[in-house]
């Protein structure tokens, strides 16, 4: 790495925190008074948020391993950047995904399309619910048209990073162990963080807002896809976090939260943000144009759902 | 000590750190407060994969992109919670992971029990003929073509629909009067009752359990068939009004006059929701 590809020295990780401390005191300040008891809701949030938190760390363990893992093996020169994808997911660490590929639609399918992301929507809603079916064939969809959309209109093909092993000079135990590490903390940090926010909407919400929700499943929808994005949990934790709106929220909405922490999370955009030289402009252009080609798609496709046995899909 | 390798210490040690709490947790039986006894293997062999993590970061070579150079403070968050979290008394907090199954099947769109299948997808409601007819009313639906629940034969007081018929029932009680419903629910009584008279409730579930709000409906039936408390039962009754006194005077409720009460299985999910 040259002196002129060094990251830049602004972390957006640092803004990121800022937001999620902000949204915790705007939790308090906006809903802390409906909080009729409030040492009672305080062990019956931390009760809900250990269980959560508990349950999801086999997974967030098992998705680093993996990543630590199928990064090490050399795959074929002749495989498709696709299948590269779903066979080697890409870090979620964004300094080691910004070297392997840096087009959005890839970091999407690794996360969407990871089997441990599909067998966390699986647990979570159950195989039968079509909660699983939906996301498996609304995240192929929202993948494939955002990134062909934003290739026609962008008249060329999004910038993707050739293969660079990584950290190559160092021995695979250690760069095993290293990557391990790497992932690890950024899962952990994002699951740590994102599951107690939602934990906190959950509990605290008060009856009128969750009225206004139901009433509303724009509103709905618009909500959690905002959440979503800001939160960025790690897609194998939020169909967790998601299944807490069930019953509150419309399954739209539910299923919105799952599909843009999986395709369109803020962290998406760290990749390109850290990108540098002549190509950045480039790089974030195709971020922001698949990230926002993609939220439009997912709204799009879940707004018409209110509920799922209901009749009222289109 | 340099910086870095303070840094690399400190994730080592919150790696560790977590390893102990868990296997506390697993060892003193906190562990199945929280989640399922089949998912307690997989947890401990988690932290047991973040304990060689925490070792060989502290043993072996010096690392750069595997080394966490901020944010340490956010692995405090759990160890805060969980500790006040063995407080909690309520009902197993598992129950609160992941969409159970019951209200997806409340919900009408399936559950695990079949396997999957596309086809198993249901786009309709899971209602049909003479239930469809009488399960949701204009009174709670507010949709014109419905049928008013004095249309109906039977009323009966679904899983999803309890509490808006629980609320209807008191505020227009003269729908009811004269006609069928059938309820589930758990039995109480109070001193107060005369001796035919029970209660059948539910609870309801607004944001947690804890405070979690009784659903009572007054029943009255013959000595004979009078369940002990807590017992889950199917009443069907007929619709009635009775006056009982209470702090403020004598109040005219819903008495359900019950022609038969069965026992039945308490629901895998014993809540129900306001919506």
């Amino acid at each position: 790495m040259t002196e002129s590809e060094t990251p830049r020295s602004f972390n957006i990780a640092h803004a990121v925190i800022a937001v999620y401390i902000g949204l915790a005191l705007a939790a308090v300040v906006l809903l802390g008074p409906s909080l009729a008891q409030p040492a009672t809701a305080l062990v019956a949030l931390s009760a809900r948020y250990a269980s959560l938190l508990l349950a999801t760390l086999p997974l967030v363990v098992a998705a680093s391993l993996w990543s630590a893992a199928v990064n090490l093996i050399p795959l074929p020169a002749s495989s498709t950047s696709t299948l590269r994808c779903v066979l080697q997911p890409l870090p979620i660490d964004p300094r080691l995904s910004g070297q392997r590929s840096r087009h959005p639609a890839g970091l999407a399918a690794s996360a969407a399309w990871h089997p441990l992301t599909l067998v966390a929507v699986a647990v979570a809603f159950g195989v039968n619910s079509g909660f699983t079916l939906f996301f498996v064939v609304f995240s192929v969809v929202v993948v494939s048209v955002a990134a062909l959309a934003w290739r026609r209109l962008s008249g060329s093909a999004p910038a993707d990073a050739a293969d660079k092993p990584l950290s190559a000079d160092t021995p695979p135990a250690t760069r095993f162990s290293d990557m391990l590490s790497s992932e690890l903390y950024h899962r952990l940090r994002l699951t740590v963080l994102g599951l107690l926010i939602v934990v906190a909407i959950h509990v605290a919400t008060p009856p009128a807002l969750v009225r206004f929700f139901t009433a509303n499943p724009a509103v709905s929808v618009l909500a959690t896809v905002v959440l979503a994005f800001v939160l960025s949990m790690p897609a194998e934790v939020a169909p967790f976090a998601a299944a807490l709106f069930f019953g509150t929220t419309s399954h739209g909405a539910v299923l919105a939260f799952v599909l843009v922490s999986a395709i369109c999370p803020a962290r998406a955009l760290l990749p390109a943000w850290n990108a540098t030289g002549a190509a950045r402009a480039s790089v974030i252009r195709s971020t922001l144009g698949f990230t926002l080609a993609a939220t439009a798609l997912i709204v799009l496709l879940t707004l018409p759902i209110s509920d799922f046995a209901a009749g009222g899909l289109w | 000590m340099n910086a870095d390798l303070l840094k690399r210490r400190l994730w080592a040690a919150i790696l560790l750190g977590y390893f102990a709490a868990i296997l506390a947790l697993a060892l003193s039986g906190g562990l199945l407060r929280f989640v399922e006894p089949r998912a307690v293997r997989a947890i401990v062999v988690s932290a047991g994969v973040m304990a060689m993590l925490g070792v060989a970061r502290l043993i072996g070579p010096a690392a750069s992109a595997g080394s966490p150079q901020h944010g340490f403070v956010v692995f405090l968050i759990p160890l805060v919670f969980v500790l006040i979290g063995t407080r909690y008394s309520g009902p197993p907090a598992s129950a609160f992971l992941g969409v159970d199954q019951s209200a997806l099947a409340a919900a009408g769109i399936g559950s695990d029990t079949q396997g999957f299948s596309p086809a198993s997808l249901q786009l309709g409601r899971p209602h049909s003929g003479e239930s469809q007819a009488g399960t949701v009313p204009r009174e709670i639906s507010s949709i014109a073509e419905d049928p008013s629940i004095v249309d109906m034969q039977t009323v009966r007081f679904d899983e999803e629909l309890f509490f808006r018929y629980y609320s209807l029932i008191y505020e227009q009680r003269d729908l009811f009067e004269g006609r069928t419903v059938v309820l589930r629910g758990f039995v109480g009584r109070e001193p107060s009752f005369a001796a035919q008279r029970f209660y059948v409730a539910r609870r309801l579930l607004w944001c947690c359990t804890l405070d979690a709000s009784l659903l009572p409906l007054l029943v009255e039936s013959d000595r004979g068939t009078v369940p002990r408390q807590g017992q889950w039962v199917e009443v069907e009754a007929v619709v009635d009004a009775t006056q009982i006194s209470s702090d403020n005077g004598a109040t005219t409720v819903p008495l359900l006059r019950a022609t038969g009460v069965r026992e039945v299985e308490a629901p895998e999910f014993e809540y129900v929701f306001p919506f």
